[in-house]
């Protein structure tokens, strides 16, 4: 059974190693590749992998097992198993990464446009990385990790000159895998916890939480795994927080106590059935996910002295996800449901807008619908070729009263990307794409309801170093994009924008983006 | 368009169809309506008399707050500054309004404002910025048509505030061409004058205002538009007032003796007067407040500083204000004006033909609700001022008006957002029976009745801003004595057509202030044709009983001898004498239910005219 647990933990290290290591193209295509970025409006990142990437944490969650078995069997490591522990015994390095630097063809910077929450990203104008330090040990029979991901947000010291960046940390976390029975792990930290994503989109549509607090996670048998997590945020805006300053009880210095605290809790819980197996190549997933969330009464202080209650506050989040995937033709699709009400329809990091008199998100709802997509053919040395798609659609009104305002909205996105690879490394996309968006706020000049829509046609010439894949990265690009958008969509820019005037937008410019080797997005 | 466009637009079109209709379908079960009220609204009359109307004037900042979410830097208290108020507000007051017996409601301007200056905010709406865009603190234009359609709904009209005399504080002087607005002191106090000079608000200067240093005068001083965008002091729009040629330039009014100043110069506090002889500047008014109309369905236009506005630029507005409208559909469309002013005559040349259908009825404010009721003054005010009505206003309705003689529609108020409340000037405990008595007075004369919010609730501010009180304050309450008493006063006025389009004639008037047996008593008839007629008696002092009699005369009516009179208020009878004559005893309580005491206030009409359970 040494040769079991081998077999696996090799998978692991090859899911980890592969990208730093890939010589030859064909290692890089089979390689696990995982996608890590996170700049969307709730500070998320992503989890864009192929089914080979999950086949390979169905081997690492599966260790357990084997390892269980493997204590009956032979104490003495073989060659392969010590150099497991050599790589489970060290320190590892991993990183996501964009840069682009474009332009609009009239001689400004080239700015993405968007009028959707989530719009499809080939156009992103963002710089955005994430440097993972990661400590892997095992020790006593159990896997950990400790994890430490900074994040950087652009613009760059060699565009702007100015030596000062936003940097945050996005992980930090450290996590005991098949602790106290096999099959367990038990997390704690700040950590990012996500689901699957709709890549060209940048966008978790069903669950994607920035928590700091803790989760456990447990496989059931092959086909079963339950996760759960809760975690506390607090922003620092007035509907959660609010700080002043006091006479000193003792000293000269004014004190600092809260008035307002009141961080919210938020409970999630995510159970994945695999009804073919989890170990499958080709199988079936189904997700069914929820969250709940609460939020504490407090009081704050108005501008004029006099005090506020805010009362307690809560929502959820019901979702669920169908998915399947062949792993051989590296095609996959993803089907996401997601409702939300009150608090859950807001981001935990984000501040509730539009409450009403009421100040509570009782009123608030989502509903959500999305669905991601791949598919290669990858069967000529010469050539290849790929199609991913994404779309989404949701319907989102705020708490407050008064139904129409710009609270109330139905928006969604479609962005196609087909590729063709022209032997190992080269290649170039396409990617067409749709947005639309409908509020129910009444435009001042025209009295008609505000909303628009927008067309994207991209071309990208790309070099993909470590080969094939639509996810393999990293991908060097040409990109020039070309955007139309309807008189109500430039109605939605402020009128100053010279934009605001413009029917069609250029995006000429070159981009890179990287990731390999990064631990954030494993459950 | 080119094909490209073309297409893209109908598969926009499509697509944002879909998007609606699936909102449409979600949002529906809360939705207040649904989204066939989009776009452009159907635009209809929704008044078929003014003089039915009654009118409340509310500052929508201080009626009430429906949205927390458009309650940014809101000061709470500090009455200079934002406290809340909004569109919403007077949606979910709608019951409060209708309870009181109102009919059109008066709402502050709307436009975006320059929102804060020198410390104090632009709640009230008078410092516009972007005639374009509505002030978000109110609300969205989603919400001001809400309004307007549930107004309509309950059969109420919509008018709206607006200003076309000057905007907000957009541009300072720069008199010392530093390029930065400068409050300094000029010269050296001994040899030269000690000066304040400001760059913002200069005292008038006929040849506009001129740029100095300490070595003299170099010219008129450059214009310089702010650009402070977080609080909406930009250069205005519509773009034509970016352009400095537009605004005459003279610095502020330093006497209103001067026609010139009042005419030229700048608004107190720096709002800077626009030139509206200008063609440019006249045509860019008539679009965006056609626009206001096309986009909203309200009804009438209160509009603010007329006297500071040329002739011209009212014979000029007016009618193309009626004849926009009138290609869509909407008639009758009320215009009135405000010229803070006692000069009788100078209001009512803004009612000459051509011009608007009615003024804000300031003379009348101070020669009947304050000398009168107020300071209990003779009540031969009122007559004496009434004889000038057809002298000052217009008997001739407005070409494609409202269809009513200016002279019979002129808006009354005793009280107002600029002066002082009513009970802010009688203190005494003889107030509120004073005020109830004035109210009895502008609920049953002829012409519109405007009540400002906040007297239904006895509120007593002084001068602005205590005069602008959240009426949140009172919780809304509507079993106060004074809020029962207008209720029933509305009750009454839209209850018997004499009161609303009857002739107004007095029937006693006199001198006597002091213990006469008729001292402060006016009385007048309101009659129609059609033989609807109302006698009000009232007694404008509180000191003693006084009655329609004195020095061996009684009161004559044109009722015949023998009619039966009932008051009404308390339900007495009374029978007219001889050649019309009629004694009726007023007291000095206004609401009282003691039978032994005479009532302040008699409302008489004809038994056969009594309408049960008003």
């Amino acid at each position: 059974m040494v040769r079991a647990v081998s077999h696996l933990a090799s998978l692991r290290l090859l899911a980890l190693l592969l990208p730093l290591a890939a010589a030859s193209h064909a290692r890089a295509q089979d390689a696990p590749l995982e996608t890590a970025e996170g700049d969307d409006a709730s500070g998320g990142s992503s989890d864009t992998r192929l089914p080979e990437a999950r086949l390979d944490e169905r081997a690492a969650s599966a260790e357990p097992e084997s390892q269980s078995e493997s204590s009956a069997a032979s104490s003495t490591p073989s060659a392969t198993d010590q150099a497991v522990r050599q790589f489970l015994d060290g320190f590892h390095f991993g990183s996501y990464g964009r840069i682009i630097a474009a332009s609009d063809l009239r001689g400004a910077s080239g700015h993405q446009s968007r009028i959707v929450s989530f719009a499809p990203r080939v156009d992103e104008e963002d710089t955005y990385a994430e440097l993972e330090l990661r400590r892997e040990d095992r020790v006593l029979g159990v896997d950990t990790r400790i994890v430490a991901t900074v994040a950087y947000a652009g613009p760059l010291f060699h565009y702007d000159g100015e030596f000062a960046e936003r940097i945050a940390i996005r992980n930090l976390f450290a996590e005991a895998n098949n602790i106290l029975t096999p099959g367990l792990s038990i997390w704690g930290g700040s950590r990012m916890v996500r689901g699957d994503d709709l890549y060209l989109m940048n966008f978790w549509p069903l669950d994607n939480l920035n928590m700091v607090g803790g989760g456990l996670r447990y496989a059931l048998e092959d086909d079963l795994e339950l996760a759960v997590q809760v975690g506390m945020s607090e922003p620092n805006n007035p509907f959660q927080r609010q700080t002043d300053l006091v006479p000193a009880r003792t000293g000269f210095l004014p004190d600092e106590i809260f008035v307002l605290d009141r961080p919210r809790t938020v409970l999630s819980g995510r159970l994945t059935y695999w009804p073919l197996g989890r170990m499958e190549r080709d199988g079936l997933k189904g997700v069914l996910y929820g969250e709940q969330h609460w939020l504490g009464a407090g009081q704050r202080t108005r501008t004029d002295g006099t005090t506020e209650t805010l009362p307690e506050d809560s929502g959820f989040v019901l979702g669920g996800q169908v998915g399947g995937y062949l792993s051989d033709s590296h095609t996959f699709a993803n089907l996401f449901f997601r409702y939300a009400r009150g608090l859950g329809a807001y981001d935990p990091l984000g501040v509730p807008f539009r409450t009403g008199t009421v100040i509570t998100t009782g009123r608030a709802e989502q509903i959500r619908l999305a669905l991601a997509a791949n598919w290669e053919w990858n069967e000529s040395p010469d050539v290849a070729i790929g199609v991913q798609l994404g779309a989404w659609w949701q319907l989102f009104h705020d708490a407050d009263p008064a139904v129409w305002n710009r609270g109330a909205l139905s928006e969604g996105a479609i962005s196609i990307r087909p590729h063709i690879w022209f032997g190992q490394q080269a290649g170039v996309a396409l990617d067409l794409s749709y947005q639309g968006m409908q509020s129910l706020a009444l435009d001042e000049l025209t009295g008609n309801g505000e909303g628009g829509s927008l067309f994207k046609l991209a071309i990208m010439p790309f070099i993909s170093p470590w080969g094939r894949g639509t996810y393999t990265r990293p991908h060097i690009r040409l990109l020039y994009v070309v955007s139309g958008r309807d008189a109500g969509a430039r109605r939605l820019l402020n009128p100053a924008d010279p934009r605001a005037s413009r029917d069609v937008e250029h995006f000429l410019g070159v981009s890179v983006e990287w990731w390999f080797s990064s631990s954030s997005y494993a459950p | 368009m080119t094909k490209t466009n073309t297409t893209t637009s109908r598969v926009a079109s499509v697509a944002s169809v879909l998007g609606a209709a699936a909102l449409s379908i979600t949002v529906g079960s809360c939705a207040q309506d649904d989204l066939g009220t989009l776009g452009r609204v159907t635009l209809s009359p929704h008044v078929d008399d003014w003089r039915d109307e009654i009118i409340y004037q509310l500052l929508t900042d201080r009626f009430a707050n429906g949205d927390a979410a458009t309650d940014y830097r809101v000061a709470p208290s500090a009455l200079a500054r934002y406290q809340g108020g909004d569109w919403q507000g007077i949606i979910d007051h709608l019951d409060y309004l209708e309870d009181l017996g109102i009919t059109s409601i008066w709402i502050s301007p709307i436009v975006l404002n320059v929102d804060h200056d020198a410390g104090f905010d632009a709640y009230h709406g008078y410092w516009a910025v972007d005639l374009e865009r509505l002030n978000p603190h109110f609300g969205d234009l989603a919400t001001l048509r809400a309004f307007v359609r549930e107004a309509h709904a309950r059969g109420m009209s919509v008018i709206l505030d607006i200003v076309t005399n000057h905007l907000g504080q957009v541009f300072y002087y720069d008199i010392n061409n530093n390029g930065q607005p400068d409050d300094s002191l000029i010269g050296g106090g001994v040899r030269s004058p000690l000066t304040r000079i400001t760059e913002y608000d200069p005292d008038y200067d006929p040849r506009g205002i001129q740029a100095f240093t300490s070595l003299g005068e170099s010219g008129p001083a450059p214009v310089r538009f702010f650009d402070m965008p977080e609080i909406f002091r930009v250069p205005p729009n519509p773009p034509l007032f970016q352009d400095p040629s537009v605004y005459h330039r003279r610095g502020r009014v330093t006497s209103y003796d001067v026609r010139e100043q009042v005419l030229f110069g700048d608004f107190p506090g720096g709002l800077k007067d626009l030139a509206t002889e200008d063609p440019r500047v006249r045509d860019e008014m008539v679009r965006v407040y056609t626009d206001w109309i096309l986009t909203t369905d309200i009804d009438g236009f209160r509009i603010d500083t007329l006297k500071h506005v040329d002739d011209g630029f009212w014979l000029d507005f007016a009618p193309r204000i009626r004849q926009n409208l009138a290609a869509h559909g909407k008639t009758n469309f009320f215009m009135f004006g405000e010229a803070f002013d006692g000069d009788d005559e100078l209001i009512g040349s803004y009612t000459q033909p051509g011009m608007l259908d009615s003024v804000f009825y300031f003379s009348h404010k101070f020669w009947v609700f304050s000398d009168v009721f107020q300071n209990e003054g003779p009540t031969t005010q009122i007559s004496r001022l009434y004889a000038q009505r057809d002298t000052n206003y217009s008997s001739i309705p407005q070409e494609g008006g409202i269809g009513a003689r200016p002279r019979d529609v002129l808006v009354n108020f005793m009280d107002n957002h600029d002066v002082p409340r009513f009970l802010y000037d009688r203190p005494d405990a003889g107030g509120p029976d004073a005020l109830r008595s004035a109210l009895a007075y502008l609920l049953t004369e002829d012409g519109i009745p405007c009540i400002y919010y906040g007297t239904e609730q006895d509120y007593a501010g002084g001068n602005d801003p205590a005069n602008r009180e959240p009426l949140w304050w009172s919780g809304y309450a509507t079993d106060g004595v004074t809020f029962q008493w207008i209720a029933r006063l509305t009750r009454i006025r839209r209850g018997y057509a004499a009161l609303t389009h009857g002739s107004f004639d007095v029937v006693w008037a006199t001198d006597h202030v002091a213990d006469e047996s008729d001292a402060g008593v006016v009385a007048f008839e309101r009659r129609i044709d059609t033989g609807d007629y109302a006698l009000v008696v009232i007694n404008t002092q509180g000191r003693h009983a006084s009655r329609t009699s004195a020095d061996g005369n009684t009161m004559t009516t044109s009722q015949a001898a023998g009619t039966t009179l009932v008051d009404i208020l308390s339900g007495e009878r009374f029978t007219v004498g001889a050649g019309g004559s009629l004694e009726v005893e007023v007291g000095t309580v206004v609401v009282d239910d003691d039978p032994a005491t005479p009532p302040r206030v008699r409302i008489l009409v004809p038994e056969s005219q009594v309408v049960a359970g008003l």
